[in-house]
């Protein structure tokens, strides 16, 4: 691991600084402990400047994408032996069931690119194309068995709400590269699924600037971005001259130094405005670039509009983009469900990897793909031939990585033959958050924040960098 | 302990005082906050992971010998190890690996402690405040300034002068209301003021806290820290009912209920002899934490989280303390042990409660709970009800009118003779005796049961019939249920020689109810059997008679958090079921019925009643009396009405006390040793008097002798006032926290409190009446150089107002805001689909009318979609216990305060405001109405142009002037011209967007 220090590059945050004014010492106490500066944590030669987080919430089946078990087919339809269960703990849902058969995967495994990475060849033949630039780690495990607790975990690094996002650690620790843009943004995707919530990309108990902005589709990719109707963008940069006047003049009487915060804030919400929309305008796309993301990336709300629209954001210097895209709970119909996600996932998911690299970007901005956690060897519910279903399983799943310092068509890790236990190289929650601020040039030791007389981290007290996967 | 109380000694603020500078090490200030920062963790309070065998949090650690050495010998620079090792080159102490370092400056102040004699003393915050004298040459006549002023003058500061009376009045209306004066109030203050001076301040602030606005603005920092909301929260997050919670909330305040008792009825109210309505309700406190609905979830984890929530909330609020720390092992800071930590879960944890949420309402135990008018009506109908029970008298006489038992019955099958439609014979089901007899192999299936009847867990209903087992061997009696491995619907078994088994299935096993009697049936003997339902979706509500007589059950199951998954078409089968590996019932069954209802024990007793007695006889008719027909009615109108009544989750104790074992490594299912109850063994015990539970804790917290409660209570009202607490880590009054800005200050408030009778209100006026308040809040280059965090307070701080306070000011000034003190929460505007984007089918219902314009504090509270209004204001996030004030700023909050609909709506009807109201001067009389004072010569000429040019823009744009005084749901003004209304619209936007309008100066 090299320590070599980098020289720290200027941070800028979504917000004006409230410290405008201020000398240096006075500055110095009034960030105590609630500022960092790129030099304290970032003392590793960054790899990725960025981060395109491609989240598959729901917990995708690893049996049926990444972790090809051909022994499933001859012990298909038996019971899973209590040697590979070895009384580890089942969800509610299944705990009650009588029998647990094996279910294989009805799917078609093939290798692809000269590193032969091997995984789904019927669902995920865009994947194929670029499988030299993906690590696949086939030996995540996770603590959590539930969706909000493991997603949840893999958001914050604990089960139970309350602690910053990985995006808004990085706001803290990195600041934006852009400042009329936040450092972190959202984006959602198909309506059914699991539900999503606003603390998976919040602030914790770091300063709510923090918390990633969830851009949304439509009018209003940002909340209340749009004047009121009947206001005209003319008339709201005369409101907006009108108010900045006025606010001057009150700090020459007050000489707060938040008054001249307050009148940046209002220009960058102008200056947003205009820049939002922009990036959001896709008709500036060439043809081209919707025959590689796919038409759905012309419609607002998709998978693909959003993997498209987060090159755009990772491109002005957003520092995570970090997409949801739910539907993945194949507890029953796995097939047809997997099918559906499949298709509306793997085309883009591949075109980003396409995409940054003919832009030159790919060296410099990670990808990440994956779920909050795996799904059972045995069937849920009735097996059928053709239809079978999966419970959730935190022993052991796949996720990808390409881009910034990966090295691309590695695989990392193996399970066991009925994909149920980890067999050779797991890989935490925390070892994975671990790799990703090392790609960023941190340290995960020494992000830390002082808060309830504890110096959290995003890896608790856990996370070892993952060397296999580094290029 | 020596006390240590002397802090005031030169510099305190170590943020920009050099601490070697000091003249004298302190320990409590100098020392042990680098002790336990850089060495607790591995040398601390936490037994199993001590290296070395080494504790430096006590005296007796640091000064053990430890073969022949010690880590401190106190005066014996040469002779302290700890020295040695913190400049050594080899095995340098704090390790490398552990990332922490030691500055020169904190070794040097390590150093100088030592040689002064390294002295010891107790974190100031666990010995219990001593009321100090106040300073003695200070010339302040009010207590607080006298400590703040001698500080001041310490750091050669001074206060600053007073701010003007417009300001004063709209700094207290707001601190005490979250809304601004209007004109009148200030022109009235401002004349009074110059009159009787601090006798029209008093005046002021006493008509402040007699509004019931105070309870409204006062109780939404105690909503904040007690994570209430209107949803589960977790991945489901449905909605639940705890609105009368919040109301008591802003009654206690309002009828300035004392601190001691408002803690005792939160935490205990069910505890109290006699207790009340109110005093249940109270204790929703400890109800309003996240409930997980999730159908995965093991039961056991979540009674464990729900117990945990309560221990680190109240941990937090009332003490100051993070004692999560100690959930997993002891704590590594403070000295309180994991065995504390679960003695006090001992407290919280025996509650009568599922452990998996309801989806759609509340989660037992919950009461009705009426409001003060439904009480009234609600008493009036038990009176109908008494009156007319009285009219059956003498009950038992049929010739009176009786209960009946036909009423609400849905199906009869007598099973008595041979088969009609609907109904499927499978094997050879024989009749004999006037009864259905099956041997164990046949079943009879019963379609074509009227659609109503669900059979689910939140339907009333009643299933009744005689049998006589020929064996008691494990067997299902009957069943309707759907296939799979899920098999939702209802199943009543025999089960563990002869107990009947009452199961109500959404999703087996994860959403289950399960009721078994105690207990058991004969073979060969017939009984009559019936079960009902109330439809409270809890396995609580499902009872069971024999013979007409309620019998004891036991719940092993109950998690029917939602109702889904059971189909009405499926044929009732009776003898059999269809879980896999069950047998079919042996033995004879009749006179089957079905009812919609869940029957009156009355009712049961007389369906249960022997079989052609004369008794049963009289009473089995179809026809009835008048009086009994309007007795009915009555009764069954009463419980159609409690159906509407509110509801709130409370807590309540279980029948038998569930013990609480320490969990490793905090591991829900990871048992440890069983602890018995208590509190922290570091503190003053509990007094040998006081109950071991909610009521004996509760007391134990506000007894006088406690050494936080009261410093924490009144550190978070100063910080309501001054942005900071005097404690700046109002959320850790623990080693690792800030210490106190001013400890005497901080002591002398908390004794006062106490010596008070913890009187919440004369706290807030006393803070108010000081001159430190009324400070102006004008900042200097050689202030802010001085003291930037102002926590020396030589200015009154500047606030942002909450998210809150910014609509309900803005709905204010614009008279659209509509004022009822509770009740249900209210849905105002959203962007559209904001939780349909993020949650599993949970819809906005957006309110109408007055609804769309109450206090903000009525706003519905989604945890997992928060009002993004509020959210993007810092508000706390009701997911778990917050009590530090949060102030960032970022353009997110401007775009919502320029083009939120709210905010907009507002603006068009404050333009109208300023246009009739303040007809005279609509600039000065808006511009007054939000920051109380007039405006100056060239702020005005800037609004005047403003104007112009809005009017301009306007008159081109007629169509976008209408556009924009159409905004929202309320009408559109026709008095004025619409041009006119627009500009003045545009212009109200950018008052409500001043600086000074949204800051509390």
């Amino acid at each position: 691991m090299s320590d070599t220090p980098t020289s720290t590059p200027t941070r800028r945050d979504f917000l004006a600084s409230s410290s405008r004014g201020l000398s240096g010492i006075a500055l110095a106490s009034l960030l105590n402990s609630e500022q960092l500066t790129a030099a304290d944590v970032q003392r590793i030669a960054p790899k990725a400047k960025r981060v395109i987080y491609l989240f598959q919430s729901g917990g995708p089946p690893q049996h049926d994408l990444y972790d090809y078990k051909p022994h499933l087919n001859d012990v298909h339809g038996q019971e899973v032996p209590e040697s590979v269960f070895n009384g580890q703990r089942l969800t509610g849902m299944t705990a009650g069931q009588s029998s647990f058969p094996v279910a294989r995967s009805i799917f078609r495994f093939d290798r692809f690119g000269e590193s032969g990475q091997q995984f789904n060849a019927e669902l995920l033949p865009h994947l194929g194309e670029v499988a030299d630039d993906i690590a696949i780690i086939r030996s995540m495990h996770t603590e959590a068995i539930n969706h909000d607790p493991a997603i949840t975990f893999f958001q914050t690094g604990f089960q139970i709400a309350g602690r910053p996002s990985i995006g808004a650690w990085l706001s803290y620790g990195l600041g934006s590269e852009n400042e009329n843009l936040p450092a972190y943004v959202a984006m959602t995707s198909n309506r059914s699924g699991q539900a999503l919530y606003d603390r998976l990309w919040g602030s914790g108990f770091l300063p709510s600037h923090h918390q990633g902005v969830r851009f949304r589709s439509g009018k209003d990719p940002v909340l209340y971005l749009s004047n009121p109707d009947g206001v005209s963008k003319s008339l709201r940069r005369r409101t907006l001259d009108h108010l900045s006047a006025l606010n001057r003049m009150h700090l020459d009487e007050f000489g707060d130094p938040e008054i001249s915060t307050r009148i940046a804030q209002y220009e960058m919400a102008f200056r947003m405005q205009t820049s939002v929309p922009e990036l959001t305008d896709l008709s500036t796309e060439p043809e081209s670039t919707f025959k590689l993301y796919g038409e759905d990336a012309r419609k607002p709300g998709t998978y693909a509009y959003n993997v498209l629209l987060a090159r755009r954001l990772s491109e002005q210097g957003v520092r995570f983009v970090q997409l949801f895209h739910r539907g993945w709970d194949t507890h029953g119909g796995l097939p047809a469900q997997l099918r559906a996600r499949c298709k509306q996932t793997d085309q883009a998911s591949a075109a980003l990897i396409k995409d940054l690299k003919q832009r030159g970007l790919l060296d410099e901005t990670l990808i990440v793909w994956g779920g909050e956690f795996g799904r059972t060897v045995y069937c849920q519910g009735d097996l059928g031939e053709k239809a079978y279903g999966r419970d959730h399983h935190p022993r052991c799943f796949s996720i990808w990585m390409a881009g910034g310092g990966i090295k691309g068509g590695v695989s990392h890790g193996q399970t066991d033959d009925y994909g149920y236990n980890i067999a050779e190289n797991p890989v935490s929650v925390h070892d994975l958050h671990a790799t990703i601020l090392y790609l960023l040039g941190i340290d995960h030791e020494r992000l830390t924040f002082k808060f309830q007389g504890r110096h959290y981290r995003l890896t608790d007290i856990h996370g070892r960098v993952v060397p296999e996967v580094l290029g | 302990m020596r006390r240590v109380n002397h802090f005031a000694i030169a510099c305190l603020l170590t943020t920009f005082c050099s601490r070697a500078s000091a003249a004298e090490i302190d320990f409590n200030r100098d020392v042990r906050p680098i002790l336990s920062d850089k060495c607790f963790p591995c040398h601390g309070p936490d037994v199993e992971n001590r290296d070395a065998g080494l504790r430096l949090d006590t005296f007796e650690g640091v000064t053990a010998d430890l073969d022949g050495y010690a880590a401190v010998v106190p005066g014996d620079v040469k002779n302290s190890v700890l020295l040695q090792r913190i400049d050594g080159d080899d095995d340098v102490m704090p390790p490398p690996d552990s990332k922490l370092t030691l500055s020169p400056a904190e070794k040097d102040v390590l150093r100088r402690w030592i040689a002064e004699g390294a002295r010891w003393a107790k974190h100031w915050a666990y010995v219990a405040p001593q009321r100090p004298e106040l300073p003695a040459d200070s010339t302040e006549s009010h207590p607080i300034d006298a400590f703040i002023g001698e500080r001041l003058k310490q750091s050669g500061m001074s206060f600053s002068p007073e701010a003007r009376p417009e300001r004063l009045i709209r700094r207290a209306t707001l601190d005490l209301t979250g809304l601004p004066p209007t004109i009148e109030e200030v022109d009235s203050f401002v004349t009074a003021y110059s009159q009787v001076g601090d006798a029209a301040w008093e005046a002021l602030i006493d008509r402040l806290m007699e509004s019931p606005r105070y309870g409204e603005t006062i109780a939404l920092p105690w909503l904040d820290a007690a994570r209430y909301a209107d949803t589960d929260g977790y991945q489901f997050d449905g909605p639940r009912y705890q609105w009368r919670w919040r109301d008591w909330v802003i009654d206690a305040y309002n009828s300035k209920m004392p601190f001691d008792q408002f803690t005792i009825e939160q935490l205990a109210g069910d505890l109290l002899p006699n207790a009340t309505l109110e005093q249940k309700i109270a204790t929703g406190f400890n109800r309003n934490h996240r409930y997980n609905s999730e159908a995965g979830l093991v039961v056991e984890e979540f009674l464990l989280e729900n117990a945990v929530d309560r221990v680190e909330t109240t941990g937090t609020l009332w003490m100051g303390l993070t004692l999560s720390c100690a959930r997993c092992h002891d704590h590594k800071y403070d000295p309180f042990t994991q065995r504390d930590y679960y003695g006090m879960i001992g407290f919280f944890n025996s509650v009568p409660e599922a452990g998996r949420a309801i989806k759609n309402g509340n989660s037992e135990p919950a009461i009705v709970a009426p409001t003060r008018e439904q009480q009234v009506e609600l008493a009036a109908r038990e009176q109908e009800l008494a009156d007319a029970k009285a009219a059956l008298a003498p009950t038992g006489n049929p010739q009176h009118g009786g209960p009946l038992i036909d009423r609400k019955l849905a199906h009869r099958y007598p099973l008595d003779k041979a088969p009609e439609k609907n109904i499927t014979l499978k094997g050879n089901p024989a009749l004999d005796d006037g009864a259905l007899v099956l041997d164990g192999e046949s079943t009879v299936e019963i379609s074509g049961q009227d659609k109503s009847l669900t059979l689910r867990a939140n339907s009333t209903f009643s299933i009744s019939f005689w049998l006589r087992p020929e064996s008691i061997a494990d067997s299902v009696i009957l069943s309707r249920q759907k296939g799979g491995t899920t098999r939702p619907g209802v199943e009543v078994a025999l089960v563990n020689d002869g107990r009947v088994q009452f199961d109500l299935i959404t999703r087996w096993v994860a959403g289950t109810g399960r009721a078994t009697t105690k207990k058991r049936l004969k073979a060969g003997e017939w009984v009559h059997i019936t079960l009902t339902n109330d439809a409270s979706q809890s396995a609580n509500g499902q009872l069971i008679y024999f013979n007409g007589q309620p019998v004891d059950t036991e719940v092993t199951h109950n998690t029917n958090s939602n109702v889904g998954g059971v189909d009405t078409k499926r044929p009732l089968i009776v003898g059999g079921g269809i879980r896999p590996g069950a047998k079919n019932f042996t033995g004879a069954i009749r006179e089957l019925r079905l009812y919609q209802t869940a029957l009156w024990p009355e009712e049961v007793a007389v369906l249960g009643d022997i079989y052609g007695s004369d008794h049963r006889k009289q009473f089995s008719r179809t026809k009835t009396t008048p009086e009994y027909a309007r007795y009915v009615k009555l009764r069954e109108g009463l419980e159609a009405y409690r159906r509407t009544l509110p509801t709130v989750m409370v807590m309540q104790e279980s029948n038998e006390p569930k013990p609480s074992y320490i969990r490793k490594r905090g591991v829900y299912h990871a048992y440890g040793e069983e602890v018995p109850r208590g509190t922290i063994a570091e503190f003053p015990p509990m007094e040998e008097s006081l109950p071991r539970n909610r009521l004996g804790f509760a007391r134990w917290l506000v007894s006088p002798d406690h050494p936080l409660t009261a410093r924490v209570a009144v550190n978070r009202y100063w910080q309501k006032y001054f942005g900071t607490g005097l404690v700046k880590t109002a959320e850790d009054f623990g080693v690792q926290g800030d210490p106190p800005s001013h400890p005497q200050l901080l002591d002398w408030l908390a004794t006062e409190f106490i010596r008070s009778g913890w009187d919440v209100a004369a706290m807030q006026k006393l803070i108010m009446t000081s001159r430190t308040y009324r400070q102006q809040s004008r900042v200097t280059p050689a202030l802010l150089e001085k003291d930037p965090g102002n926590r020396l307070l030589a200015r009154g701080p500047r606030l942002r107002l909450s998210g809150h306070a910014l609509r309900d000011q803005a709905l204010f000034v614009s008279g659209l805001l509509k004022e009822r003190i509770g009740g249900p929460s209210v849905s105002p505007y959203q962007p559209a689909n904001l939780w349909a984007e993020m949650s599993m089918g949970m819809k906005y219902r957006q309110s109408k009318g007055d609804d769309l314009y109450r206090r903000s504090l009525y706003t519905i509270w989604k945890r997992t979609v928060a009002p993004p209004s509020m959210a993007v204001f810092d508000a706390a996030d009701r997911e778990s216990c917050w009590v530090k004030r949060k102030q960032t700023n970022t353009p997110l909050q401007a775009l919502t305060l320029l083009n939120e609909t709210s905010f907009v709506e507002s603006a068009r009807h404050f333009a109208v405001r300023m246009l009739s109201d303040g007809r005279n001067d609509p600039i000065g009389f808006g511009f007054r109405s939000v920051t109380a004072r007039s405006l100056k010569t060239h702020e005005r000429d800037v609004l005047n142009a403003a104007l112009d040019q809005y009017r301009k823009e306007f008159a081109s744009s007629p169509k976008e002037a209408d556009r924009l005084i159409s905004t929202g749901e309320s009408p559109k003004n026709t008095e004025y011209d619409a041009v006119e209304v627009a500009a003045y619209t545009a212009l109200a936007n950018v008052l409500l967007n001043l600086d000074e309008a949204i800051t509390r100066e």
